[in-house]
């Protein structure tokens, strides 16, 4: 083995080419080692290099070679280029552990000026032929950082069979081939899923690194903990699916407020009323919301906090103020569809009022279409005064009527095309 | 020859030790008698007593032998020659700072392997290990190869875990509600419901936390920070580094090494005396340099790293253990703001 390295060392060292890029990151705490020898002269440090001496302590080559490339590395990148060929050696030999450090520490400093025989040192290492030497793990994972995977059996019979928590990072990195990714995938649920619910922190954790490679089923082993955990486990883990899985998180919201019997927590699956018009959930603003939030206020005790911030809730609350990439178009076809759901949840009275209010958006869309936009403008303020007069007009007897939902919903709702439109 | 020697590194010769306090020991008979086989470790030709091994559990660390550090603060110890030496963490944010604006770092932590270099005073440099001792014990257990067997006292692991102000702000001028206990700050920034629903957006964005945020393209809007929350970010790397450290050097990998590999044994034919063994210069840097590649192979343990994006992963744990700080950070604002007429 030795000497096929040697032949392929000069083969390929006749013609050198270092592309700037390296194969792998630069480890941020070499940079501390290379700290150990500041002050010492670059003439020793050379000498500790080129000596080779086996008493000198082992860790003086490494602690010189990482000096010179942080510090010196304008000065003496051809020395590093040129003089990091550590000799390998077989594992008998009694001085193997230090020689593959020397051959280790070459070779990641090679991979780190963008030399190719950087993977050809770290190949030696990886083919030692015993797995009691760290050297032989840490080649293994720099190769896996250059996209090398060529040693899935080892890797995996470290991680899983021997406990070699060492390989966990290269286990993760091999994730990255297609050939290992599903096995690593199912190794991390399964890890995710021995994960005890109480170890929030552990969970969150195992999942994120699931999400890194499947983000739909890193999300699906926080729904699975949200939905089998209770009190306030269950809210941490509605508060972190938050941030990764927004359009899940109305569904969650009412989960929370329907099966949490503890008040305190309960009142936490509620939007905070201090925050409506900031809030940046706006499925908390819809018809569907609003109206469960109707329901719970005639169930709740009117003793609780939760009860308290569902009326304040209702009191305070407005639609959703639309984001500026709606097109005005689409905000007429979203008022249009709020005139049935606010119909539909009996908050507005009359079929004939209703297709009344649809009609008069009709034209409104009809003359936004032609270009002519004081016209659509005249029909939304004629729908806007429609609706803002029969609910003011609440003590009449006509069927026609709306409610403080209702209302709210198609005036603001027209209020904010209104504010898209040109005023005559 | 001993290149060591020739660039002036700074071994200094131990001084022969007067006690043996290793827990693992006995402070055996001077003169032992001869035992079966007719050996006779012969004490009185030595300075330091001769300790018989009469156990030989693996060396385990534990929490205490990790000190946190945090910028300027002084450290002491006491170098080889006996003397007691003082140098300071210095401005220690500025290990690997970061000089542009693409992205801004907030805090650091990382394992502290020099000390002193980032004083703005000429100070004495500290390096890890620099205060250790090496005990040894004699192991008779094979009488026709008895052998010195080390035991490392007083191992000192220093981790830097600090905020980082100086880019960020350097980056633009950020409002730091700290912990959220000055309520002259409340009163200087937040003097509307506006002002409260930006400072509230901000410590949404923090509870998030920026890895979140990051991958989420949601970029936080007004400069304001909690720096608590930072520090709170930082503390869990330590502990990170912390456990993976105990964990892989109390494993069957880490010191135990020290007294089952040969590599780190000396028998007494080649050296007579405890004290030959324990101020020699090459055995102490074998020793020391096994105990920094553990120390170095911990650390590291204690991240993950992103196979695509090569950043660590647990920047997000450290998001996750920093939101409770977060959670009290709101309710104290939410007090004052209450308090104050800003929100019901």
């Amino acid at each position: 083995m030795k000497r096929t390295y040697l032949i392929i060392l000069l083969i390929i060292s006749v013609v050198p080419s270092y592309p700037q890029s390296s194969f792998w990151p630069e480890n941020e705490t070499d940079k501390s080692w290379a700290d150990y020898f500041l002050g010492i002269s670059t003439d020793s440090l050379e000498k500790i290099i080129l000596e080779d001496q086996l008493d000198t302590p082992p860790s003086y080559y490494k602690f010189s070679v990482l000096n010179l490339f942080y510090y010196h590395l304008d000065t003496h990148r051809e020395f590093l280029i040129y003089n990091l060929n550590s000799e390998f050696v077989e594992p008998s030999v009694l001085h193997a552990d230090y020689q593959y450090s020397k051959i280790l520490i070459d070779n990641y400093i090679k991979g780190l000026l963008g030399d190719q025989l950087a993977l050809i040192g770290l190949d030696s290492l990886a083919k030692i032929n015993s797995d009691e030497y760290r050297q032989k793990d840490e080649a293994i994972f720099l190769l896996a950082q250059a996209g090398r995977f060529d040693y899935w059996d080892y890797v995996k019979d470290q991680y899983i069979n021997k406990q070699n928590y060492g390989m966990w990072n290269t286990f993760y990195f091999y994730s990255q081939d297609p050939r290992f990714r599903n096995e690593v995938l199912e190794r991390l649920i399964q890890e995710a899923e021995s994960i005890s619910s109480k170890e929030v922190l552990k969970v969150l954790s195992k999942a994120n690194i699931v999400m890194t490679i499947d983000k739909s089923i890193g999300i699906e082993i926080l729904k699975n903990r949200f939905y089998s955990t209770t009190g306030n486990l269950r809210l941490e883990y509605f508060r972190d699916l938050k941030t990764v899985d927004r359009d899940g998180t109305l569904e969650r919201s009412i989960y929370g407020i329907l099966n949490e019997p503890i008040d305190s927590i309960r009142k936490e699956y509620l939007p905070d009323p201090n925050r409506i018009h900031s809030y940046y959930f706006s499925e908390y603003l819809k018809p569907e919301f609003i109206n469960f939030l109707l329901e719970q206020a005639n169930t709740l005790d009117h003793s609780s906090v939760t009860y308290m911030l569902v009326s304040r809730y209702l009191h305070e609350y407005t639609p959703a103020i639309p984001d500026s990439i709606t097109t005005t178009n689409d905000l007429l076809n979203n008022l249009y569809n709020y005139v049935d759901s606010v119909f539909n949840y009996t908050w507005l009275g009359d079929l004939n009022f209703s297709n009344e209010l649809k009609n008069i958006l009709t034209t409104a869309k009809t003359n936004l279409q032609n270009g002519d936009s004081l016209a659509c403008r005249v029909q939304v303020q004629t729908f806007q005064d429609l609706v803002d007069n029969v609910y003011k007009d609440s003590l009449n007897t006509d069927a026609r009527f709306v409610t403080i939902e209702g209302w709210k919903f198609l005036y603001w709702n027209a209020q904010y095309i209104l504010d898209r439109l040109p005023k005559p | 020859m001993r290149i060591a020697g020739k660039i002036n590194y700074p071994i200094q010769q131990q001084k022969p030790l007067k006690e043996n306090t290793a827990a693992y020991c006995f402070i055996g008979e001077i003169d032992l008698p001869k035992t079966g086989d007719g050996i006779l470790v012969v004490g009185d030709e030595c300075d330091e007593e001769i300790v018989v091994c009469n156990s030989f559990d693996p060396q385990t660390i534990n929490t205490n032998n990790f000190e946190l550090l945090r910028e300027n603060v002084s450290w002491q110890w006491i170098d080889k020659q006996g003397n007691p030496q003082t140098t300071n963490s210095g401005s220690a944010c500025k290990l690997q700072e970061w000089f542009n604006c693409d992205s801004t770092r907030n805090g650091v932590t990382y394992l502290m392997s020099t000390i002193g270099n980032f004083s703005t005073t000429p100070q004495t440099i500290y390096r890890i290990l620099d205060d250790t001792k090496i005990n040894v014990c004699l192991d008779t257990r094979d009488s026709n190869n008895k052998k010195w067997i080390p035991h490392i006292e007083n191992i000192r692991i220093p981790i830097f875990s600090a905020f980082c102000p100086e880019q960020a702000d350097r980056c633009g001028i950020y409002k730091d509600f700290f912990d959220a206990t000055d309520t002259a700050i409340f009163a200087n920034f937040i003097k509307n419901k506006n002002d409260y629903d930006d400072v509230i957006d901000a410590l949404d964005w923090w509870w998030e936390g920026p890895y979140r945020n990051a991958k989420n393209n949601v970029y936080l809007k007004n400069n304001i920070r909690f720096s608590e929350g930072i520090i709170t970010h930082e503390y869990q790397h330590f502990l990170y580094y912390r456990d993976s450290t105990i964990s892989y050097m109390n494993s069957s990998n880490g010191l135990v090494s020290l007294k089952t590999n040969l590599e780190f044994q000396r028998t007494i034919t080649q050296f007579k005396c405890p004290e030959d063994v324990e101020k020699d210069p090459f055995y102490i840097s074998v020793i020391n340099s096994k105990i920094w590649q553990l120390i170095h192979e911990g650390v590291k343990r204690g991240r993950t790293i992103d196979p695509i994006t090569k950043k660590d992963n647990t920047e997000f744990d450290c998001d996750v253990a920093a939101r409770k700080t977060y959670d009290d950070i709101k309710k104290r604002i939410n007090v004052w703001a209450k308090n104050n007429g800003i929100i019901q």
